[in-house]
């Protein structure tokens, strides 16, 4: 009779599925040799459940996982003798614990060749399915790309295991460890990997579904874990040379490399767009001084819409649209803030040091022709803060992203000049 | 041929083949049903085929995986880069090149005019408070460049601004600020108000640009 027995940790929180598994598979004379097992699993004992039609029902089981998963049929067959069990379960009971980790949850593979009613038994009791399962194209062939081995059952969230088990896992040998490891799991790794490094390899390219699949769980066939390593490698490259073309890069991680690439990509935008605009007017003006000088057409359009200048000038300008644009950069010890709209710029600086930094952007504003209408600031703590209402002296073409780096860079320059310089001015 | 059709009823740019006047005379009216009817066929296909792309680019976008994602907004970073900068150079070119400078002085001449109208004077103010802190006021006829010259001055005799606020109104320019000294040491309120008053009426005379 077969005695199949789980883990039995599915649900992690509760014991009493774990039992009623047990009962399912329930086992027979081989029991006893699992006890000890099941002690350290917390389990009740399940000697006296036994069903008496539980060798049919492992057939069936047997029958239907060997369909579901396309074992080979080799493989299975020789799983279902009775003596290669303990052994097996026990193997497979030895995965790495580090690799039962609650976040995988998004995997369900448990294709283990050696434990056809494992992987049913798992099944049944609705983990969270993963999104390709075997009818589709994941292979269970040996692929050239690189590949990764997934351990089965790493999502059940055994709960911690007494160290007596622990021990006992750990001095079975492992097949899904570190990599340095690989040799070692020859005498395990033969049952699995079936001496081609076949059975449980996923492509690694397949899961667009999900971060966490990107992540390598479990240890990895030698083959390819060469490749694999670069090629993470090479994506990291990637995100930071991502990172550091954006001016304000925050924090480190992935997600916000992005974030600060897509604020960035905005601001590119918004920036071309500006001055492809100024350049149009540029050139109007210019084309119209050659001619008489007429009156400029003030009429707002609305944003983006097109309209010929009127007194049918050969060289049209396009752009009586509102001019509009916003930026913002920020340094270590100041921060800057930009917004355009029309003629009008409004500034507002926020910086650390304690130097007279009205002086210096006040001759900045000078340099770049524009008016100011209003400032309200001062001292807060530690920062200064100011709020700069201003105007574009009219023929002046200065956009913002020009005044934002101007600014910034006056402003920090300025720190080693601590004590205000005295100029002459009288 | 096409007609591109902006500012008429039709809300959307209709593309069709134009065979007569859509003035809606009667006899025309067949003609222009028929017009209607083809423009209507024609506009409904128009945009399955515009959605039918956008729904593939879409789709496309969602199958990139994440390293092509990446490189991607690289090159497009970098592009946008070099466009922009490459019109911002072309801007400074025709800053150079270009010949406008009539116009800012206009500013200036009608500052002065508004203040004699609405009779704002010149005036500087300063009264202490709390210790060694002047409050300062001041106003003063608006120019190119005066708020800057008026802070060095204030920088050269060695005040500390901790709250300013400045506002203009019809060519006058308000200031208020709280100043202390630098170094910690008192300012006389009277001499610190002769001091301004020079220096804002220097400003005022003051024509250079």
């Amino acid at each position: 009779m077969k005695v199949y027995e789980e883990s039995g940790c599915f649900d992690p929180n509760s014991i009493t599925d774990c039992q009623e598994l047990m009962g399912l598979a329930g086992g027979s004379s081989t029991t006893n040799t699992l006890n000890g097992l099941e002690d350290n699993l917390n389990l009740s004992s399940y000697n006296n459940h036994q069903h008496e039609d539980a060798s049919a029902v492992a057939a069936v089981i047997e029958m239907e996982i060997q369909q579901h998963y396309m074992f080979d049929n080799n493989t299975v067959n020789n799983n279902i003798n009775n003596t290669h069990f303990i052994p097996q379960l026990t193997q497979e009971l030895s995965y790495d614990q580090s690799n039962w980790d609650a976040d995988q949850q998004s995997f369900n593979m448990v294709p283990s060749s050696s434990s056809p009613e494992a992987a049913y038994l798992l099944n049944l009791f609705h983990l969270p399915r993963c999104s390709f399962l075997p009818n589709s194209s994941i292979s269970f062939e040996n692929s050239p790309a690189s590949s990764v081995v997934y351990d089965p059952l790493l999502h059940l969230n055994l709960p911690p295991q007494p160290p007596v088990f622990r021990e006992l896992l750990q001095s079975l040998p492992h097949g899904y460890t570190l990599p340095a490891d690989e040799r070692e799991a020859s005498g395990v790794g033969g049952i699995y990997h079936d001496g081609d490094n076949g059975i449980l390899e996923f492509a690694r390219d397949i899961p667009m579904a999900g971060h966490g699949i990107g992540r390598d769980r479990g240890g990895k066939t030698t083959k390819h874990f060469a490749t694999e390593r670069e090629r993470r490698v090479h994506l990291n490259d990637k995100y930071q040379a991502l990172r550091k073309m954006v001016p304000n890069p925050t924090k480190n991680d992935r997600a916000s490399v992005v974030g600060d690439a897509i604020e960035y990509i905005k601001e590119l935008l918004r920036t071309v767009r500006e001055v492809k605009l100024l350049v149009e007017k540029k050139r109007c003006g210019q084309d119209r001084s050659k001619k008489l000088k007429t009156e400029d057409p003030t009429s707002a359009a609305d944003a983006g819409d097109v309209e010929c200048k009127p007194l049918g000038d050969p060289d049209q300008c396009y752009n009586t649209s509102l001019r509009s644009s916003w930026l913002q950069r920020k340094s270590k010890d100041s921060e800057v803030d930009v917004r355009i709209v029309d003629d009008e710029v409004t500034i507002k600086l926020v910086q650390r040091k304690k130097i007279n930094c009205l002086l210096f952007v006040s001759r900045l504003l000078e340099e770049l022709q524009l008016d100011l209408h209003h400032v309200a600031g001062g001292n807060i703590g530690d920062y200064y803060c100011f709020l700069f209402n201003t105007k574009i002296y009219e023929g002046s073409s200065v956009y913002a992203s020009s005044i934002a780096n101007k600014l910034i860079e006056v402003v920090d320059r300025q720190y080693p000049a601590a004590p205000p310089t005295s100029s002459t001015c009288l | 041929m096409n007609t591109e059709f902006v500012g008429s009823d039709m809300t959307g740019i209709s593309i069709t083949d134009h065979r007569s006047p859509n003035r809606g005379r009667n006899g025309r009216r067949r003609l222009e049903d028929e017009n209607e009817e083809f423009k209507s066929k024609n506009l409904h296909a128009e945009r399955r085929r515009r959605q039918k792309l956008s729904d593939r680019l879409l789709a496309l976008r969602s199958v990139m995986n994440k390293a092509t994602i990446i490189e991607d907004a690289i090159t497009y970073i970098q592009e946008l880069q070099k466009t922009s900068q490459v019109l911002s150079e072309q801007l400074l070119e025709m800053e150079g090149s270009s010949e406008e400078g009539g116009k800012p002085l206009r500013i200036e001449v009608d500052g002065a005019e508004d203040i004699k109208k609405c009779g704002i004077k010149e005036e500087v103010k300063v009264t202490s408070i709390d210790g060694n802190k002047l409050l300062i006021k001041i106003i003063l006829e608006k120019k190119r460049g005066c708020f800057t010259k008026l802070i060095e001055a204030m920088n050269y005799l060695s005040f500390e601004l901790s709250e300013t606020s400045v506002t203009t109104f019809k060519g006058a320019m308000l200031i208020s600020t709280c100043a202390q000294g630098i170094y910690g040491d008192t300012l006389m309120v009277e001499q610190t108000q002769e001091l301004l008053l020079e220096i804002i009426r220097s400003i005022r005379d003051c024509s250079d640009m």
